[in-house]
């Protein structure tokens, strides 16, 4: 395997465990509220189904603008706050929030392979599967894949809580779950970029030909 | 006993090994009305999928090589099974061959496709006593990635993904039956059916 390829993958972090189960709680309930709305497309101009979404914080694809206020003063997304929070404090230290939002799968509505960013340096994507209870054949899974979107170089499976964390130019698909799964399989996203006052981390440079999304 | 971790070093990936000859007969054939939507990998699964045999199974040590020479000509499945005893099949016997195909809303479910311990070299004392593996090969002409279809493999208690592969043409996977693996079912996008061939096979390693 290459070494990029192994560098992309090392660059893929999974985490499990870090939320608090109260928290996870909080969250898990938020997410059953009936605020999703159907349309939601990982590229607009590209992707010819849609899938479930909710918006937080934050603005559009290319907003660089610190959201931190917004996500901190909105009593109704409360946990949404404290789940930045820690991610703040832990695994995403020295990163600004600029967007969080909501996405939903059901059976048969799966994402499109794309990218969330073309910024290879200083842009990272980090998913929350907000299900308490799942299991991996369930699907849901999100893979990763080569810059050319021909080959996975990694899955994750949707377990409860679970984090993926992962810089925004990394191609990646979120698959719908399977036909035995009796949930809506929901997840907490939150788009980061390391503050000015830290040192950004070097990426693999964009494969060319490599579609960028319009819309995340 | 293998650990996990050995299994899935253990899954072989093989890309443009089978004959140009071969694959278009192959497309050709699974294209004909050969399919029925009866096949479960599981008695307890739900849903079926789509599948055909090409040999029955087999039990114990026999070999079904006879009845693939004799009926795998539907499926051009003797050509290829010759191909992978002379390569990375070296000195396995079949045990048997069939068809299994998916379209989008139509996927399988996570199994094994060999629990049996002395299949799999799983008595304890590291003792290999057999090596039983599938080998998939994906028998379309043209994929995306973005069509879906991947095989995920899994931890032995199924709780976490271990790998996945993407469907290339006729890319073959070969891995241990006993590691737990799930062909997904193709997105909203596929506009094709994705059949694959698959051949079980074992090789008697002590007795």
């Amino acid at each position: 395997m290459s070494n990029v390829i192994e560098l992309l993958k090392s660059r893929i972090e999974i985490h499990d465990g870090l939320i608090p189960a109260e928290l996870q709680t909080a969250v898990a309930a938020l997410m059953r509220q009936p605020r999703w709305a159907y349309g939601w497309k990982s590229n607009s101009e590209k992707d010819k189904y849609s899938f479930w979404h909710r918006h937080f914080a934050g603005g559009d694809l290319n907003s660089r603008v610190n959201c931190l206020e917004q996500l901190r003063t909105n009593p109704e997304h409360a946990s949404v706050f404290q789940v930045w929070d820690l991610l703040s404090k832990t695994i995403l230290k020295g990163h600004e929030p600029l967007r969080a939002y909501g996405n939903g799968h059901t059976f048969g509505c799966e994402g499109y392979i794309h990218v969330d960013n073309r910024d290879t340096d200083n842009y990272f994507s980090t998913i929350i599967y907000t299900n308490p209870d799942w299991k991996a054949p369930w699907g849901g899974e999100t893979l990763f894949y080569t810059l050319d979107e021909k080959d996975i170089i990694k899955a994750a499976a949707a377990l409860p809580f679970r984090i993926v964390s992962f810089p925004g130019h990394i191609p990646h698909k979120a698959n719908a779950p399977a036909r035995d799964c009796p949930h809506f399989r929901s997840a907490l996203v939150f788009k980061s970029h390391i503050g000015a006052k830290h040192t950004p981390a070097v990426a693999p440079a964009l494969a060319p030909g490599v579609v960028m999304p319009t819309e995340a | 006993m293998k650990a996990m971790g050995n299994l899935m070093d253990d899954v072989q990936i093989y890309d443009d090994i089978i004959p140009k000859d071969i694959q278009a007969r192959l497309t050709a054939t699974v294209k004909k009305e050969l399919w029925t939507y009866s096949w479960t990998t599981h008695p307890d699964d739900m849903y079926p999928v789509w599948g055909r045999s090409v040999t029955n199974p087999i039990r114990g040590n026999q070999n079904a090589e006879e009845r693939l020479l004799k009926d795998g000509h539907q499926i051009d499945s003797a050509e290829i099974w010759k191909q992978f005893t002379d390569t990375f099949l070296k000195g396995h016997s079949l045990m048997r061959a069939f068809t299994i195909g998916f379209h989008h809303g139509c996927e399988g479910y996570a199994h094994g496709d060999n629990t049996d311990p002395e299949d799999n070299g799983v008595m304890g004392n590291g003792l290999n006593l057999a090596n039983y593996r599938s080998t998939i090969i994906f028998a379309v002409d043209e994929w995306k990635a973005e069509w879906g279809g991947e095989m995920i493999f899994y931890n032995r208690d199924q709780s976490d993904i271990i790998m996945a592969v993407t469907p290339k043409p006729f890319r073959v996977i070969s891995f241990p039956g006993l590691l737990p693996h799930k062909p997904n079912g193709p997105t909203r996008e596929a506009p094709e059916f994705l059949p694959l061939l698959s051949f079980r096979s074992k090789q008697i390693l002590r007795m």
